[in-house]
């Protein structure tokens, strides 16, 4: 029986001869994925996070956290509900790593200069989490910050902090990688994607564009707004006080450049969703949050409205 | 001989913690706290709007998820010269108060009990719980995160064990449902997004507020019918917390509800001599001398005597112990003092089990509170005064408030309607600083004097880690929020 790292190794020669590249190590790895049969063992590894996607998980939407423990998932370790503790829990986390057969969740981003500034265990994150990312069958980038550096990498990066795929390149290391962004991710976007390659063993569709899991992030939030008619008719909030349903643009809502299903999948058991309490969308999940302007804006900064923005970039496209 | 033991990482907390003890003559004699996870916060906010630090700050702690965007409201608030509308006031009280009881909820259920029970007692229970069945099931399958930890005085009784596991499940779900009740006023949780300066963007419709009073209910129910109950009945088997883990004795507390009229809980100082006064802001000093930063926030990992990224917050120089326990013992809290006695104490002191049920205590009497104000919420007025985003404030504003673990400061100064400085003074900063000026930090402190029973085999370190791990834990630790 080969162990993951040698089948990986296989995979990418088989790659190059094929094509000449590792390009197709992925596809290959995937169809390594697909031969497990056994639930798979998760474990969480916290960089620079705040916990907010662990606490969106356990509150849930439809779905249970209890639910997914008793069908979907085996919880090998997580920093915030581990009975364990001190060297017991790292005994734990090097166990399950060293079965090369685990799901590997990262939250928050990965600091690495000052790498001091993030530790797990008695160690720096930025010198072992490798270790653990190249044993896992698939890592997993649970929020914006591990999905794309959010808030630590914003403003000046003050502790030179990366997003899971930068670092693993920095790392080089190649490993089947999924990116679910939200600030903080949606409770739906991690049970599912897990249970998913629970079911079928392979990763689910990743839009090809973005990369990102296509039935969650495949369309803008902008399109599936419950407000939207208020933007064909260009009826917009101007007052938050008065204007209780309109639509918020013209406040600076990110919906029409942040793609997710939010609008459509709601929070808290389907009870809202932002743009529901009437303040516009911040752009959680995109790439660019917690972006450079202005969270809110006014009417008469029509210029750096986000619809502005998303025009650009349709006519630059069609200009090429 | 002095032995130095390492708890490292310490789980079921929010964040990055490491704990070092010094262990002679059957004691606890030196005590190390550190913060292992820094972002810079208090940068990363300078030239941005400055109504962005309520959606920003929020994001400091993804436990404490609501409070940060209250407080940086508040600050705003003072900064815009903008008063919330009534409604604003109500919504804001009532998003706040009920995730503070869910907070607590978690506190206890999650993080705290498995120092004290044998989860794997419930293989034991022979009762017709399906719950309990269910339970056991989700603990069997994920033997690596809820395996055994070696718990010499563990629960023996396996029903009791059983009922008050039962409510590490229950909290869960009725942690949803709290988090369902604070979406319709907040849009969702974590995060809730409708708190801005000036009040709450939702349009509160009566099916929203409906939901929101039911979501109360069953929360309130669960605190009367559980979570009171079982922290009361952990206090009655586990009597000597109450002399275990006591930090300098000297408490701070907010205020943090601003409902007019409706204060729950008043802003003040109490000193172990029993001095009482009124909170004055400008008496807090941040110190860096053991923080990897120096004066101007600067990052310097290897300074010198530096031994953690949280800064030591002191109170006219002293550590202050903040949370559920120092807030009671700041309002002189009659109903807490009765119920200590139920336990046999006759004074408010510091000590773990002290902590653990000031909390439950906590959850009920702000439950009640929120009930209270609920009639205050008028429909047809307007939930928020809305800033004016275009406006270019020039000053310092600042906002009190209140997490779960303690009081909470945000002080946001702008300059031309960018954030020229943004300070941040954290429950856990106050709770797990670092030894300064000779200063021991308020868990420091705490952990002194621990007496530890003698290894049995060599290397076996496991009773003084559920002995640390059970004194840390009481502080409700949160690092992130700590350092920011």
């Amino acid at each position: 029986m080969l162990t993951r790292r040698q089948f990986l190794k296989k995979c990418r020669d088989l790659s190059l001869m094929m094509c000449g590249s590792t390009l197709l190590t992925r596809t290959v790895a995937e169809g390594f994925i697909k031969l497990a049969k056994n639930p798979p063992e998760i474990a969480f590894i916290h960089a620079q996070n705040c916990m907010g996607c662990t606490t969106s998980m356990l509150y849930g939407n439809d779905y249970d956290f209890l639910d997914f423990l008793n069908h979907v998932g085996h919880l090998a370790v997580h920093p915030a509900l581990s009975f364990s503790q001190g060297s017991d829990y790292m005994a734990n986390l090097d166990r399950v790593a060293a079965e090369e057969n685990f799901l590997l969740i990262v939250e928050g981003s990965i600091p690495a200069n000052p790498p001091e500034a993030c530790y797990l265990g008695d160690k720096p994150l930025y010198h072992i989490l490798a270790n653990y990312a190249s044993q896992a069958r698939v890592v997993i980038s649970s929020g914006s910050c591990a999905s794309h550096g959010g808030i630590p990498a914003s403003n000046g990066n003050r502790t030179g902090a990366l997003s899971v795929t930068d670092y693993l390149k920095e790392k080089n290391i190649d490993v089947p990688q999924l990116r679910i962004p939200g600030c903080p991710a949606h409770p739906d976007h991690i049970m599912g994607s897990i249970a998913y390659i629970a079911a079928t063993g392979k990763a689910p569709p990743l839009n090809e564009k973005s990369g990102q899991i296509e039935e969650y992030f495949g369309e803008l939030i902008h399109n599936r707004c419950s407000r939207f008619q208020y933007f064909s008719q260009d009826q917009f909030v101007k007052n938050f006080a008065t204007d209780k349903n309109k639509c918020l643009l013209k406040k600076g809502c990110r919906g029409p450049i942040t793609a997710s299903d939010c609008p459509v999948r709601r929070w808290n058991k389907r009870t809202s969703v932002c743009v529901e309490s009437n303040t516009p969308c911040i752009g959680c999940m995109s790439p660019s949050w917690p972006f450079t302007t202005s969270l809110y804006l006014e009417t008469t900064q029509v210029e750096d409205l986000p619809w502005s923005e998303m025009k650009e970039k349709i006519d630059r496209r069609r200009d090429k | 001989m002095a032995k130095t033991l390492s708890l490292d990482p310490v789980t079921r907390i929010e964040g990055h913690l490491s704990i070092e003890t010094r262990v002679e003559g059957g004691k606890v004699t030196g005590a190390k706290v550190a913060g292992r996870m820094f972002r810079g916060f208090e940068q990363l906010l300078l030239g941005r709007h400055p109504v962005d630090a309520a959606r920003i700050t929020q994001r400091i702690c993804g436990i404490c998820h609501e409070v940060h965007g209250i407080a940086a409201s508040i600050a705003l608030e003072d900064l815009y010269g903008l008063p919330p509308t009534e409604n604003g006031h109500v919504l804001r009280d009532l998003i706040l108060g009920l995730h503070l009881a869910t907070d607590h909820i978690f506190h206890f259920y999650q993080l705290t009990l498995p120092d004290y029970l044998d989860f794997s007692l419930l293989r034991n229970y022979h009762g017709r719980d399906e719950r309990i069945a269910k339970l056991d099931r989700i603990i069997g399958s994920s033997p690596g995160t809820f395996g055994n930890q070696k718990i010499p005085d563990a629960l023996s009784n396996a029903e009791l064990t059983a009922e008050m596991a039962l409510g590490y499940t229950e909290a869960i779900t009725i942690r949803k449902t709290a988090g369902s009740g604070l979406a319709s006023l907040g849009g969702k949780v974590p995060f809730c997004h409708a708190i801005l300066p000036g009040g709450v963007t939702t349009g509160v419709s009566s099916d929203k507020l409906m939901n929101y009073v039911n979501a109360l209910e069953q929360v309130t129910d669960f605190v009367n019918r559980l979570y009171l109950p079982q922290a009361k009945a952990l206090a009655n088997h586990f009597p000597h917390y109450f002399a275990v883990g006591r930090s300098h004795g000297n408490f701070y507390g907010n205020g943090g509800f601003t409902l007019p009229g409706e204060p729950l809980f008043t802003a003040g100082v109490l000193y172990n001599d029993g001095r009482a006064e009124p909170f004055r802001m400008n008496t807090i000093a941040e110190l860096v001398d053991a923080t990897f930063l120096d004066d101007k926030g600067g990052i310097r990992p290897d300074k010198d005597g530096a031994y953690s990224w949280v800064k030591a917050l002191q109170y006219a120089g002293e550590p202050m112990e903040v949370g559920p326990l120092a807030r009671v013992a700041v309002n002189r809290d009659a109903g807490f003092v009765s119920l200590l006695k139920q336990f046999n104490q006759t004074v408010l002191r510091s000590s773990v089990m002290g902590r653990i049920l000031a909390r439950a205590y906590e959850a009920q009497k702000i439950c009640s509170h929120l009930e209270k104000i609920l009639p205050r919420f008028a429909l047809d007025q307007p939930t928020i005064n809305p800033p004016d985003m275009l406006a270019k404030p020039d000053g310092t504003g600042r906002g009190m408030s209140l997490a779960a673990r303690g009081a909470l400061n945000h002080e946001v100064t702008a300059r031309d309607g960018k954030v020229t400085g943004y300070r941040l003074q954290v429950p856990s900063a106050w709770n797990f600083g670092p030894t300064v000026n000779g200063r021991t930090g308020t868990v420091e402190q705490a952990l002194l004097g621990t007496p530890v029973q003698p290894l049995k085999k060599k290397g076996d370190t496991a009773n003084q880690s559920i002995e640390t791990g059970r004194i840390v834990r009481s502080f409700d630790p949160c690092l992130a929020c700590a350092i920011h």
